[in-house]
């Protein structure tokens, strides 16, 4: 899709006609457009339901003895960093600040999360796996076409999908080991579907954990993440991967919340004007999709030649269609400087010719 | 707080609302969309509000975003639907599962007794007569509401059935919480009577060029309540629960039907199915797996350079459909030497000797040796594990070092422990196809790979166990006849995997208990061999 041609699009919200599943109306606005109108007023009751649920749960959650009360995903990015400040400051919360360090995150998200981590006296720990199988893993899901089903890649690439899944994995492998009872991810309303709610009101945690089996289970998108990573490198990645939302009956899991869901108005401007008071820069060498990693233009780029939409394209027209972004700032967003250092540095690192992995 | 879910059915007027509002809403759509009325249930679930679909799932019949212009005018009705409390909604979801196959079947009375009588005997303890008398009433209408919405939608559209059964009591626990909380005499009289769960299945999007072959087909994979042991033990059990789910599978419209786990042994190759029920097409799901074992232990035997002429392979199992027929076609191999290995019953014996003579004819210098001592296997270079067992039989001290063990049983015959004591060896999973790649798979409902059947595996992986694959590959071709019955034929072996290359199914990579095997296990198999070789 290198914008030589015209491509057809949602009226509304922006979604290219290449999209998984688009299916438009005589209105020439999409079906996913359709079902958020639908639901928007459930989603309003199901959000004022949580807001307490949530809320109840954390400060049940202070009211013990825990050497942390809570495990974040950190990646140094806008929205975890906000995410991280919002649960000390409102929640006082003892937190435990957690990075997946992929070897490919831009050197000043690194400044970030020491300076965030500093200000906010949060303990901060970094997993960085051999470089040598991130690598390995990297190169695998930009050269071959890993089985996932399209509603996986309808979310993200196939380079997210694998970090994805190690970020999840790590951190609540962490949260297991050391016990601690609640593990929070800053994905913005775009970024994870809005059955994390309803796997709230089921389990009490956004993504679905269950010991039992229910004919109303969603989909097992942790399995579906990682089954085919682990097959393909078996041990050299198992410790990082959690393998199912289906738990062995003695095995302690945190609850897991998406604050942004329910807790936070998601607001751009309001988000940075936060973080940059604890001295948050935005790194200058990633993309307009990320504020902190460098792999995800070669990523974005070879998604987009390869299923013909870019892979953040879902969650920005679902900021579009919540009024938070302009349909047209969507389709900006979607440029990917083709020449830019992160795209170099990747292809650098990697030994990877972005141009014959198209031609692949 | 959630509420808890509690072990009492739903109320009727809540079940009627869900029913009568769902199809009034679905009454937008054309009927057509669906398949059977299971496809129904995940857009129900959706209107609920139990679940969100999934963005990119927009052209599966299973996610509202496929109908939802028809639809949107009823905002009121959904919102209606919106505000049923949430237990009611999941339990009013597992009732209507639970009670498509009973009415497809005409057992509704039986199935109210089995409700009636176990389920909720302890709810019902202290209740009065009149009170007993309500609950057989309440579910009589529940029944007579369901029914009309099941006609509606029970569009007989699809290509096959999958019989299967469950490995071990856990996953029925699992999937039933109830029968952990009831006595154990009334969970084994639940699981005598109990119905078939079913999950339907779509596959879209097969590229083939070959004339006549189908790019889309669903069907629906019926799970027989019991677990292994219990089926073993009973054959009375198992005809009525086995001649049971191939019944819902023929009413829900199948043409052919396969059979997973030890199915086809307990319905005599298949035979006995196909007299009972001669206007559908049933296949063992053997044929697929041997062609597939014996590619397996081709690729793996390449890969550690082990040369089959002079290997000595031990079939464990050798009496039964899947032993005799890898025997078969890897006699075409001429190995040097065969250990066949079964049980001493008359029978077992008896099979066996057709087999060695069988076998002779293929490889007339093969030494073969019949055995029931597992000891014997520790002279094979390669171990192919294919029993009726329910537990692991295969020990670490059976092994040579360098040996290849394919493990074809379901249950495994072979333990995830062995390869702590042993890692001299290579152990495979048999039988994994993995599909083409580029097709789309979804089912109705998510559950875990129960059982071991990797349902959601073949959504992650695109990998599947090869009894399935067999059927799916059949109904591909439009097959609605018999295929495969009786004990695995070599010759149909070949050819079913010849008809699966055209459309693109394949070997799954070298595999064990879900992980690739490495390279470097391959490498250091290599030493080992050339190192016992230089003792030799």
């Amino acid at each position: 899709m290198e914008n030589n041609f015209i491509i057809k699009r949602c009226k509304r919200c922006g979604l290219p006609s290449a999209y998984p599943g688009i299916l438009l109306n005589a209105n020439k606005t999409c079906n996913y457009c359709s079902y958020f109108d639908l639901y928007k007023d459930r989603e309003i009751i199901i959000k004022r339901q949580l807001k307490e649920d949530f809320t109840r749960i954390i400060n049940n959650v202070k009211r013990k003895n825990n050497k942390y009360d809570c495990i974040v995903a950190y990646s140094g990015g806008k929205d975890s960093s906000f995410l991280l400040s919002f649960l000390k400051k409102k929640f006082k919360l003892k937190i435990l600040a957690h990075t997946l360090d992929h070897s490919f995150t831009s050197a000043q998200a690194f400044v970030n999360i020491k300076k965030i981590t500093k200000a906010l006296k949060i303990d901060s720990k970094i997993t960085k796996p051999d470089i040598r199988v991130m690598k390995e893993l990297f190169r695998f899901a930009l050269t071959e076409n890993i089985p996932y089903p399209k509603e996986i890649l309808a979310m993200m690439s196939q380079v997210c999908a694998v970090c994805w899944g190690m970020v999840f994995g790590t951190t609540i492998h962490l949260a297991t080991q050391l016990k601690i009872p609640l593990m929070c991810i800053g994905f913005t309303p775009g970024q994870y579907p809005s059955i994390s709610l309803e796997n709230f009101l089921k389990v009490e945690s956004c993504l679905f954990l269950s010991k039992k089996v229910y004919k109303d289970d969603p989909m097992d998108v942790i399995k579906i993440l990682t089954d085919p990573i682990i097959e393909k490198f078996g041990e050299k990645v198992r410790k990082y991967y959690f393998r199912s939302q289906y738990i062995p009956n003695d095995l302690f899991v945190p609850k897991i919340l998406l604050p942004f869901h329910v807790l936070i108005d998601y607001d751009e401007k309001t988000i940075l004007k936060e973080i940059t008071n604890l001295g948050w820069i935005k790194p200058s060498d990633t993309d307009s999709c990320s504020t902190n990693c460098l792999i995800n233009t070669l990523s974005s780029y070879i998604t987009v030649n390869k299923n013909g939409y870019h892979p953040y394209i879902g969650e920005l027209s679902q900021l579009v269609r919540e009024g938070k972004i302009k349909r047209e700032e969507a389709i900006e967003a979607e440029k990917i400087e083709k020449e830019s250092y992160a795209m170099k540095f990747s292809c650098k690192k990697l030994k990877l010719n972005k141009h014959y992995l198209i031609k692949r | 707080m959630p509420e808890k879910y509690n072990n009492c059915p739903s109320q009727v007027k809540n079940f009627k609302s869900v029913i009568n509002k769902s199809l009034h809403i679905l009454n937008n759509v054309d009927s057509k969309v669906f398949f059977s009325p299971y496809s129904t249930i995940p857009i129900i679930s959706q209107m609920l509000g139990l679940n969100t679909p999934i963005a990119g799932s927009g052209d599966y019949p299973y996610s509202i975003t496929s109908i939802i212009f028809q639809i949107e005018k009823e905002k009121q009705i959904l919102q209606e639907l919106f505000n049923i409390p949430l237990i009611e909604k999941r339990k009013i979801i597992d009732e209507i599962y639970e009670m498509i196959a009973p009415v497809l079947l005409g057992e509704e009375d039986n199935y109210i007794e089995l409700l009636f009588n176990i389920k909720y005997k302890n709810e019902l303890r202290f209740a009065s007569i009149d009170s007993k008398n309500n609950f057989k009433r309440l579910f009589k209408e529940k029944f007579s509401i369901l029914q009309p919405f099941i006609a509606r939608f029970n569009n007989k559209k699809g290509d096959f059935g999958y019989i299967v059964h469950y490995g071990y009591l856990e996953d029925l626990y699992r999937e039933y919480d109830f029968l952990q909380k009831i006595p154990n005499s009334l969970a084994n009289e639940w699981r005598q009577y109990s119905y078939p769960i079913v999950n339907e299945i779509l596959i879209k999007g097969v590229n083939t060029r070959v004339p006549g072959v189908k790019s889309d087909i669903n069907g629906w994979v019926i799970f027989v309540t019991n677990h292994t042991r219990e089926l073993l033990e009973s054959g009375k059990l198992r005809k009525h629960k086995i001649l049971q789910a191939a019944r819902l599978a023929e009413k829900l419209g199948a043409k052919i039907i396969g059979m997973g786990g030890l199915i086809a042994s307990f319905a005599q190759g298949g035979y006995w199915l196909s007299e009972q029920m001669p206007n559908v097409g049933f296949t063992t799901g053997h044929v697929y797996t041997i062609g597939n074992i014996i590619e397996m232990a081709r690729n793996c035997s390449k890969k550690i350079n082990l040369n089959i002429k002079k290997a000595t392979i031990a079939i464990v199992g050798a009496a039964g459909s899947i032993g005799s027929g890898c025997a078969k076609l890897i006699a075409e191999d001429k190995p040097k030497h065969f250990i066949l290995l079964d049980l001493s019953t008359f029978s077992a014996t008896q099979k066996l000797e057709e087999l060695k003579n069988n076998l002779q004819n293929i490889s007339p210098k093969t030494k073969i040796v019949l055995s029931n001592n597992f000891f014997d296997v520790r002279q094979a270079d390669l171990v192919i594990v294919a029993t009726n067992s329910p537990t692991s039989i295969i020990k670490p001290e059976y092994l040579k070092k360098g040996a290849i063990i394919i493990d074809d049983s379901f249950p495994k015959n072979v333990s995830k422990e062995i390869l702590k004591i042993r890692n001299d060896i290579i152990l495979l999973e048999g039988g994994m196809m993995r599909l083409p790649i580029s097709i789309d798979i979804t089912s109705a409902r998510n559950m875990p790979d129960l059982m071991d059947l990797p349902l959601t595996r073949a959504a992650s992986c695109k990998e599947t166990y090869g009894c399935l694959a067999e059927v799916l590959v059949l109904a591909l071709y439009g097959y609605k006849k018999n295929y495969a019955l009786g004990y695995a034929d070599p010759v149909l072996a070949k050819d079913i995997v010849n008809r699966a290359k055209k459309i693109g199914f394949s070997s799954a990579p070298l595999q064990c208990f879900d992980e690739a095997i490495d390279d470097k296990k391959f490498i250091l198999i290599k030493r080992i061999l050339k190192k016992e070789r230089q003792i030799v």
